[in-house]
């Protein structure tokens, strides 16, 4: 009887040992295995392996070449994806000017696609006609900044580009209106501005300085100093959204996901402001297990995900950690960029196509992003 | 080699089949949601439908159990399979 209860004991003891074993070690597992199969190509990306980045390029490049859809993709989301592949196929071409050959032909495909009348439909309806027929008007039609940028980064790889003319005049307008803008901001869209948009206009202006050869403009100094003062919060760090060009009021709240566009857009004009925006989206950044993500909504403030954040999970959103990704290479930051990169491929799926690298769940779309983030170095 | 031991390996190796079986779905999965894909479902303007959303979700589930599930349970089954084998060496020995 003593026997047999002892018996007892000791079977309950050994399931009891082999059952904090098993949690123990699939605790471990959990801990150790996805940080270290996600984060396996992030000290590529960050170093600038020309392999990894070649195998995404080429595929972004592809797509462009491949779509003849036109009718379908269109507006405001293939803008930005051409603006996109042009961005990150330019910084490649930068990096690597063997590549120009390569590349440059996708990226005035990208442009041409990008400049069609059709994509821009929806800031035409929002101002009532077309601000490339207006660059004379006092309107702001910052929108315009984000093809803008792109065709200076085609200007800078390939001088001979059929955009230089429209290059040059886009750009002098949003010069002029930047200069004149009484905070440091205009308008997008008739009654909204955004600080990031503007972002978009000074990127602009100072790539085409870069291609053309022409001075850094005068103005930007000034135009810095009254947009770190006015457009920066102090208590977080993030970027107000939105703001009121005329009397510089604050609206929205300051937010990651254009604090994050913002940063990416200074990697091609001023190094220091990278380094401030992406040492606030490196304080809002929310990690578990190593994977990490950015807050959208600073302290203090709260709201749901929009067309400028995609969507809100958890307070961290798809825009602010994706952008996150370009900012923290550009200042050199490891830490969030292998956070974040682990996140990206966990989300992302790196998946093998035609020799190549693809995002699985990104489409056009998500896949020119990141190669420009991937991709984005510091001015 | 003892029947215990040969056991032990048999099982581990088992597992090991099984986790890569496990990898080589997950790959197949992947290259064929890209081929599906090839720019035509995934565009962000392409919505009106919901069938690239519920195959999107239903890859990714899929595809977070490859990370978050499927390694944690492999450990388990092997811890077993290890400590299964050290107790019939302890019941040999007695």
């Amino acid at each position: 009887m003593t026997d047999e209860r002892a018996g007892g004991v000791g079977r309950r003891s050994t399931r009891v040992t082999r059952g904090a074993l098993s949690l123990a070690v699939s605790c471990l597992v959990v801990a150790v295995v996805p940080r270290l199969v996600a984060g396996r190509d992030a000290s590529a990306w960050l170093e600038g392996d020309l392999t990894t980045q070649v195998a995404l390029a080429d595929q972004v490049a592809a797509f462009v070449v491949r779509d003849e859809q036109g009718a379908r993709f269109e507006g405001q989301w293939a803008l930005v994806t051409y603006q996109m592949t042009i961005l990150g196929l330019g910084q490649l071409v930068r990096a690597h000017p063997e590549l120009r050959a390569r590349y440059v032909p996708a990226m005035e495909l990208a442009a041409t696609r990008m400049m069609r009348r059709e994509q821009r439909a929806w800031a035409a309806r929002a101002w009532g006609s077309d601000g490339l027929l207006h660059l004379d008007a006092a309107r702001g039609d910052a929108w315009m900044c984000w093809p803008d940028l792109a065709i200076s980064m085609l200007r800078l790889v390939h001088p001979e580009t059929a955009f230089a003319r429209q290059n040059d005049r886009v750009t002098a307008a949003l010069a002029r209106r930047l200069a004149h803008a009484p905070h440091a901001l205009i308008e997008t869209y008739p009654g909204s501005s955004f600080p990031t948009d503007v972002a978009a206009c000074v990127a602009a202006v100072s790539l085409h300085a870069r291609a053309t050869g022409a001075p850094r403009p005068g103005w930007l100094a000034r135009w810095e100093r009254e947009y770190r003062a006015r457009w920066i919060d102090p208590r977080t760090g993030y970027l107000w959204q939105q703001g009121d060009w005329r009397t510089g009021a604050h609206r929205d709240a300051p937010r990651g996901s254009g604090t994050a566009v913002a940063a990416y857009f200074f990697t091609f004009v001023d190094v220091a402001l990278v380094k401030d925006l992406e040492r606030a989206l490196a304080r809002h950044e929310s990690s578990l297990l190593g994977f990490g993500a950015v807050r959208e909504y600073a302290e203090g403030h709260a709201g749901p995900g929009d067309v400028d954040s995609g969507p809100v999970v958890l307070g961290v959103s798809v825009t602010a950690t994706g952008f996150a990704l370009g900012a923290a290479r550009a200042a050199g930051d490891r830490a969030l960029f292998t956070d974040v990169m682990r996140t990206t491929h966990l989300f992302g799926v790196p998946t093998g196509r035609d020799g190549g690298t693809w995002f699985a769940t990104g489409g056009p779309f998500g896949n020119a992003l990141l190669l420009a983030q991937l991709t984005a170095s510091a001015p | 080699m003892s029947a215990a031991l040969r056991s032990l390996l048999r099982d581990l190796a088992s597992r090991a089949a099984g986790l890569a079986a496990w990898l080589v779905v997950h790959w197949l999965l992947g290259r064929w949601l890209v081929d599906w894909d090839a720019g035509q479902h995934l565009l962000v303007g392409d919505r009106g439908t919901t069938a690239p959303l519920a195959v999107l979700l239903g890859f990714l589930a899929f595809h977070l159990a490859t990370y978050f599930l499927v390694p944690p349970l492999v450990a388990i089954s092997c811890v077993q399979a290890v400590a299964h084998y050290v107790e019939e060496r302890r019941a040999q020995a007695h």
